[in-house]
């Protein structure tokens, strides 16, 4: 049987991925202390803001040990957005230098503008997504459009590149969706289009 | 080649007063258009980019936020959205992100407090931060415009910009209220002449009347296109804009 369950760590909104997944008929649950997320077998962490307000509410609820217990038990987890750029160790945007969930081996850096060639940052609004070559997970349809809404300035560096299976493009190359074993984070909001509901819906089935 | 596949953006900007959706000229005669649950479902149906909502009555009666306004917007709809007006404090952008909003538009604050715009990144991220400027022409020159006492300010528009731009909001959406509400195009030397120093997604707005308006903003380098009229009065919908954009070449979701 599957649980899902959504991190409210305070400072995230929660209200479009549980509007999200109420469209899809998924149950599930909003989960604020760190304890609880043991009982579920999916376990969502959304996040809007900064690296350092989200991870020092994560360190202060105790989020950051049940998570990385969790990921090592095998639960499947996924980050969207800012909860993607967490599972990382470090990010450029953190001024207090702190460390990250240390949950996937990387960095955050932060994307480039480049004001001749129309690159603008933050990275706001529809890009496309397409595949890399070590894509293995079947989360979107050959026919399913391939558009999504991102809102970022910083994108997420991985050590290990074939985890990386899909990736945008905003001057360089840089990574959409990721999968290291169980865990998964995809840097754009699913839950902001109705072709994005189709990879929840795929993660709520793992 | 392309360096970017990032689409560029038409949004309809809702203007609210009394709860009424209301357009307007030169930032004045107000007409009013509908009823705002309905208004939001028909750009809901048609899937639209985005949306943004500005509140006037609620800035210009120096009323707490309308959260009623934003639940309604928030209630049926997946798609992004953003909402202006009465925006006072750091508690009053928490109260619209908790609601759903994706970003919150600000106006008269970071005028009147200078320090607003930079704690407001600090603590919630550029990227849910608007900064919309109004400006008005006078003797081909840009100055401020402060739309609760309809006056003309005297800020520097150059320094102005500029500042925002420094504080790191996430984007700028500008104004011109000589084009507001005539569908004659939007008002393309100031956006050229401030695309060259901003890095942030501009959003140009006012006067928007036939898609070829939208062409030619694209074309200097706007990210995305607000408007109102062109939805509401006039024979071009949606997808009309959207089909024209893409034969024109231009990225169009």
């Amino acid at each position: 049987m599957k649980k899902i369950c959504v991190i409210d760590y305070g400072i995230n909104n929660i209200s479009s991925i549980c509007k999200a997944l109420k469209k899809i008929n998924e149950d599930y649950v909003v989960v604020s202390e760190k304890d609880q997320i043991k009982n579920f077998s999916n376990i969502i962490l959304p996040g809007v803001g900064s690296f350092d307000s989200g991870m020092n509410v994560m360190k202060k609820k105790g989020f950051d040990i049940s998570l990385k217990k969790a990921a090592s038990k095998g639960q499947f987890i996924l980050g969207i957005c800012l909860g993607m750029q967490l599972l990382f160790n470090k990010s450029e945007e953190s001024i207090e230098n702190i460390n990250g969930l240390n949950i996937i081996k990387g960095i955050v850096s932060k994307i480039k503008s480049d004001n001749f060639n129309n690159i603008h940052v933050p990275h706001i609004g529809w890009n496309s997504i397409f595949e890399s070559n070590t894509n293995d997970i079947n989360l979107l349809k050959k026919e399913e459009k391939k558009d999504f809404y991102f809102v970022n300035s910083y994108y997420v560096i991985p050590e290990n590149k074939d985890i990386i299976k899909y990736y945008f493009k905003h001057g360089k190359n840089y990574p959409a969706i990721i999968k290291d074993k169980n865990v998964i984070a995809t840097q754009f909001h699913p839950e902001k289009s109705t072709n994005g509901l189709a990879i929840l819906k795929k993660f709520c089935r793992f | 080649m392309d360096l970017t596949n990032l689409k560029k953006r038409i949004i309809p900007i809702i203007l609210i007063n009394n709860h009424q959706v209301v357009t307007s000229r030169n930032f004045s005669d107000y007409r009013v258009f509908g009823n705002l649950e309905q208004t939001i479902e028909i750009f809901n149906r048609r899937d639209v980019d985005e949306i943004i909502m500005l509140n006037i009555s609620s800035s210009k009666k120096k009323e707490i936020l309308d959260l009623n306004t934003l639940k309604a917007m928030s209630r049926n709809t997946l798609m992004p959205f953003s909402y202006g007006g009465g925006i006072k404090t750091l508690r009053d952008i928490e109260k619209c992100l908790n609601l759903g909003c994706d970003k919150v538009s600000l106006n008269n604050i970071i005028r009147s407090d200078n320090k607003f715009l930079y704690e407001a990144v600090k603590e919630f991220g550029s990227q849910a931060i608007i900064a919309s400027l109004d400006y008005v022409i006078d003797n081909d020159k840009p100055f401020l415009y402060d739309h609760l006492t309809s006056k003309k300010l005297d800020i520097d528009f150059d320094d102005f910009i500029k500042s925002v731009n420094d504080k790191n909001c996430g984007e700028i959406l500008i104004t011109c209220v000589n084009s507001d509400g005539y569908l004659n195009g939007y008002n393309l030397s100031i956006l050229k002449k401030y695309r060259k120093i901003i890095n942030c997604p501009i959003l140009v707005n006012g006067g928007c009347g036939v898609p070829l308006n939208m062409l030619s903003a694209f074309e200097e380098g706007a990210d995305a296109c607000g408007a109102g009229s062109i939805f509401y009065y006039t024979k071009y919908a949606y997808k009309d804009i959207k089909d024209f954009l893409k034969k024109k070449k231009i990225k169009i979701r």
